[in-house]
């Protein structure tokens, strides 16, 4: 077997697992307010999540089969560089999971390509404006957006149903959060299994086993939507038990109106090619949907730390997607870095979940209101 | 940074139109919702003893219901058509 397809198939298995820790990452996205509030009992929720996740990765394929498209200079894109990158955003996935932080899995991938980049290239291959114009700005103004448009939310909601039975005015928003959680289930299998399905679609062009213009395969629309399927259903419960309660306790009015607000803030983004983080999104509405009632309902501190954990994701994905890079090429042109780089990386990762896992099995799985 | 490069590297237009469709369509998804719990409870309230307020609060219910369904369609069709 020759170098390059030894590469092409850590690469494909590489993107796979990204897509895994993509889906693991951000289950909280769709189901910590759903689970939260009692709408539906987590377990339910998780599978029902992978599931509209999975039918969302076939629901279009028309994103451009593009690697941080107007981030960094497309020519100069190889599948060491994107082995570099897909590294950098598992490892930031993976520690932010760790310290139950949502964050954007999306810019933890443009960070750790921009990163290994930089250290193959230089400077000159990263175009900067469109890092500003694509990532940050947009990192800006979903969280505030969201925040505006689901405190608004919740005040509407509290004034229309404020006097009625408290009873089947929460039994109504529960039925409501399942059908916005759907909404963003499906959102979430369309945009970031995509990603997947054009980092594998390109490293198979780059490698001469479809021409530049083939459709993507449909083993690889397959692959990439069971693996995000899978990790939403594993479900990163630390991270939920953040999103769902400890930023703030909601009631299903708030769930619903973080979760509606956001759905309707992601596909408004969407619809005028926007690129709104989903994680950014529902974390702005929750605490948006907390602070509207009263500015003390939000643990303050809760939210920096998170808003701490979206500043360090492109700089930290990039650092190691940079040094990734450098390690492999210590070993050359060939086959050997990225086999030592995936090897080790997958020792640390068995590593790091055994010993989270005997850490804080508490915390993962029998927390209140997050058991599965 | 410089007006000119900002403006370079933001859409503003774009971005104005993503604040207040999103700001449009959460508060009115919320409101649309609420209106269907409203009047759905209303409506069994009033089942019994006033059959008219109880069939006014039906439609309110129905009108939001169709809003919310009209909002996901938007929404699928959103996410087919990108």
């Amino acid at each position: 077997m020759a170098a390059a397809d030894v590469i092409l198939g850590i690469v494909v298995a590489t993107a796979l697992a990204f897509d895994f820790t993509n889906g693991f990452h951000d289950t909280a996205n769709v189901v910590a307010t759903t689970i939260s509030t009692r709408a539906l009992p987590p377990r339910v929720a998780v599978t029902l999540a992978a599931l509209l996740n999975f039918v969302g990765a076939f629901l279009s394929l028309a994103v451009a089969a593009t690697i941080a498209k107007d981030i960094v200079d497309q020519q100069l894109v190889t599948t060491t560089i994107v082995f570099a990158g897909l590294v950098g955003a598992i490892v930031w996935n993976l520690a932010t999971w760790y310290f139950g932080l949502p964050s954007s899995s999306s810019h933890a991938l443009v960070g750790g390509v921009v990163g290994a980049m930089l250290a193959a290239h230089g400077t000159a291959a990263v175009h900067f404006d469109g890092l500003a114009g694509k990532v940050l700005v947009p990192a800006l103004i979903a969280p505030i957006l969201a925040f505006a448009v689901a405190g608004i939310a919740i005040l509407v909601c509290y004034r229309v149903v404020g006097r009625l039975a408290p009873g089947p005015v929460s039994r109504g928003y529960r039925l409501g959060q399942v059908l916005s959680g759907g909404m963003l289930a499906l959102a979430h299998g369309t945009n970031d299994a995509q990603k997947t399905m054009g980092v594998i679609t390109l490293a198979l062009i780059a490698n001469g086993n479809l021409a530049p213009d083939a459709a993507v395969p449909t083993w690889v629309v397959i692959s990439a939507a069971t693996a995000i399927a899978l990790g939403t259903w594993l479900g990163g419960w630390r991270i939920i038990k953040t999103m769902g309660s400890r930023i703030i306790k909601m009631d299903p009015a708030q769930g619903f109106a973080s979760q509606g607000a956001g759905a309707a803030t992601i596909l408004a983004a969407t619809h005028f090619g926007y690129p709104l983080s989903t994680t950014h999104v529902i974390s702005g509405g929750v605490m948006g949907a907390g602070a509207a009632k009263r500015l003390s309902a939000v643990r303050w501190g809760v939210a920096g730390n998170i808003v701490v954990a979206w500043v360090l994701t492109l700089p930290c994905a990039a650092l190691v997607g940079g040094v990734v890079y450098g390690v492999t090429r210590l070993f050359g042109g060939g086959a050997a870095g990225p086999v030592v780089v995936a090897a080790a990386g997958i020792a640390l990762m068995v590593y790091v979940f055994v010993r989270r896992l005997q850490r804080g099995a508490a915390i993962t799985t029998t927390a209140e209101g997050v058991s599965p | 940074m410089s007006p000119v490069s900002a403006t370079k590297i933001v859409d503003v237009g774009q971005l104005a139109q993503v604040i207040y469709v999103a700001l449009i369509a959460g508060v009115a998804l919320s409101l649309a919702f609420s209106l269907v719990i409203r009047g759905a409870v209303r409506a069994g309230e009033h089942r019994r003893t006033r059959p008219v307020l109880a069939t006014a609060h039906a439609l309110l219910a129905t009108a939001g219901l169709l809003v919310v369904l009209g909002a996901i369609v938007f929404g699928v069709s959103v996410m087919l058509s990108k």
